[in-house]
């Protein structure tokens, strides 16, 4: 019997295997055992600073001075500080401070770096070095040093450390998103789009950015443990989250007059950044072995 | 070579204006009189003497005219005075570098010994538990805060085995426990770019020819592989300098050393802008510095470079 191509193809779709490039994504996430690992603990984290109303069964400002000090036990699961404040408690709520931080400071980074690094793709020319050169003077300051620059110029607090963080973060975007931007541009479907009339707008939102998203989600979740590193290590500088405010950073801050006598005071906060960092690392790691080998070291 | 150093000094030189561009407009920046600024605590003075000093200190003429003679006399060594302090800034930034730069410096030391060692051992024993292990170790001190892993090791070495002194400076024993804390995350980093860099050059004809010829694994390993995946590590090691001299601003916080991160902080908690100014742009320049160096070494490492 004979049976064209077209006729085969067309001729029972539903035996054809769909082609789901997300489900298929998954799958192979779920494979990754240090990227299920991280994602299940990075639930629970993220259950602990949803549930903390319900977790954390004291008051994470309050004082009691009679119970200053106290050590681990039944009572105090993680002691108590010199104000007599439930240190588990305030570890608890401190992971909803903690991790709002990092996520939105990244969301800073992408706002700000991803259309920097499209405009600089798309356009190249003037516009390209104009932005690489402020990409470059971001970078000239190595580690924390920008961060510090802007929280000098912004003020101490939280909501700048955010914005400090978030702005530090910015030249990876735009140099990963230029960099894909670069190959994806000269695809056919992208000059073909510019062919037919499409509007900057459309191509760049409908056929440049899907193709830049997986850099785009890789970079972010190894970021946000950055960010929270970041924002720890300035607020326990004492520029971020000022007391009684139980974020992390500040609780480590807090207890370092105290690391002879009471070790509770800066083990479970920096327990608690490092699990959480942990856990976005090896999610973070697992997501780039499958979206993005080529980011791999 | 010459004409590849004169091509970076000259790629080198936008971004060190640049960032004495941005760290100039950093009391600009800030909302308020710069003038207020400058004084801050002793700002309880009449408008006349505030428009006299801001005619002193040059801050009515226009911006660029500023600039220019803040380049030219940061260029002549003169960063200002201390608001709070009242001494010369460039006095202070110098006193600060060296106890900055001895930390980074041991803990640079410690993160290349250990990073090459264990990058070395989890690319030999590929796949096998010595290999899981040393990137496990790898994802923990990437994930460990260094400030810390400073309270762990005081609370270890110090308060319970009594080995080292906890905090101040002066003498090596002092700067083991920072230099341990600080070297922790690039110590990391590195062994994960040496182990791939490692199975990079495994691949390549010359390791098999090595080995075709009947040489040790040691010789192969050492000789042929290592020397090759060395690198990329040397960039790799020029960044995380850079990012060690800013780490080093934590960790003199919890050891309680005198340094550039300690005169910095107190700085921004002071609002004595003239010493933040300093400070970064110190650190600036000699990242700049050592960005150039480590290209140069690349090019001196690698003759394709040079000749790209």
């Amino acid at each position: 019997m004979h049976i064209s191509i077209r006729e085969s193809a067309t001729r029972n779709p539903s035996n054809v295997p769909a082609i789901r490039p997300g489900r298929d994504a998954l799958r192979r996430l779920l494979r990754n055992t240090g990227a299920t690992i991280g994602a299940l603990l990075l639930l629970a984290l993220v259950a602990v600073a949803l549930l903390a109303p319900v977790l954390a069964h004291r008051d994470p400002v309050k004082i009691n001075p009679p119970d200053g000090l106290k050590p681990p036990g039944k009572e105090f699961w993680f002691g108590t500080d010199q104000f007599g404040r439930d240190v588990y408690s305030r570890v608890i709520w401190g992971a909803r401070l903690s991790l709002r931080v990092g996520v939105i400071a990244v969301l800073i980074s992408v706002g700000g770096g991803v259309p920097l690094g499209l405009a600089a793709g798309y356009y190249g020319g003037w516009l390209d070095m104009a932005i690489m050169r402020l990409i470059d003077l971001m970078l000239a300051f190595p580690g924390i040093l920008l961060a510090l620059v802007i929280v000098t110029i912004l003020g101490p607090g939280l909501s700048n450390v955010m914005l400090a963080v978030g702005i530090y973060g910015i030249p990876s975007y735009a140099r990963v998103v230029r960099g894909s931007v670069l190959v994806v541009r000269g695809q056919p479907f992208v000059e073909a789009a510019q062919a037919v009339g499409c509007p900057t707008v459309r191509v760049v939102a409908r056929h440049l950015l899907p193709n830049v998203v997986a850099p785009i989600i890789v970079l972010s979740s190894l970021n946000v443990a950055g960010a929270i590193l970041t924002s720890a290590a300035l607020s326990f500088l004492g520029l971020g989250a000022q007391p009684p405010t139980p974020e992390w950073g500040a609780l480590l801050n807090a207890g370092r007059d105290w690391v002879r006598d009471a070790w509770w005071l800066t083990t479970f906060p920096g327990l608690a950044i490092m699990l959480t960092v942990l856990a976005i690392n090896m999610l973070g790691d697992g997501l780039r072995d499958v979206l993005d080998p080529q980011l791999r070291d | 070579m010459a004409q590849y150093l004169r091509q970076r000094i000259t790629a080198s030189l936008p971004v060190i204006v640049g960032v004495s561009m941005l760290v100039f407009l950093m009391l600009h920046l800030v909302p308020g009189d710069p003038v207020m600024l400058l004084l801050g605590e002793h700002s309880a003075v009449d408008k006349t003497a505030l428009e006299r000093l801001r005619a002193t200190l040059g801050l009515n003429d226009p911006l660029p005219v500023q600039y220019g003679r803040f380049v030219w006399r940061a260029l002549h060594g003169d960063l200002g005075r201390s608001i709070r302090l009242n001494l010369p800034v460039t006095e202070l930034v110098i006193q600060a570098l060296k106890p900055t730069a001895s930390l980074a410096l041991a803990a640079m030391a410690l993160a290349m010994a250990g990073g090459l060692l264990l990058g070395v051992v989890a690319a030999v024993h590929r796949g096998r538990l010595l290999d899981n292990l040393a990137m496990f170790f790898g994802l923990i001190g990437v994930s460990m805060p260094s400030f810390w892993l400073g309270f762990l090791l005081i609370f270890l070495f110090s308060v319970r085995l009594g080995w080292f002194p906890a905090i101040g400076q002066g003498g090596w024993n002092r700067l083991v426990l920072p230099a341990l804390a600080l070297s922790l995350a690039p110590l990391a980093v590195l062994a994960r770019l040496v182990r791939s860099s490692m199975l990079e050059v495994y691949r390549q004809p010359y390791v098999t020819t090595a080995r075709a010829k009947g040489l040790t694994e040691r010789v192969v390993v050492y000789h042929h592989a290592l020397r090759n995946a060395l690198v990329p590590v040397v960039t790799l090691v020029g960044l995380e300098f850079g990012r060690l001299l800013a780490g080093a601003f934590v960790i003199e916080t919890v050891f309680s050393r005198v340094g550039l991160g300690r005169l910095a902080i107190t700085g921004i908690l002071n609002k004595d802008f003239p010493v933040v100014q300093g400070v970064a742009l110190l650190v600036a320049v000699i990242y700049a510095g050592i960005n150039l160096l480590v290209d140069l070494s690349y090019a001196y490492l690698d003759p394709r470079v040079r000749y790209a």
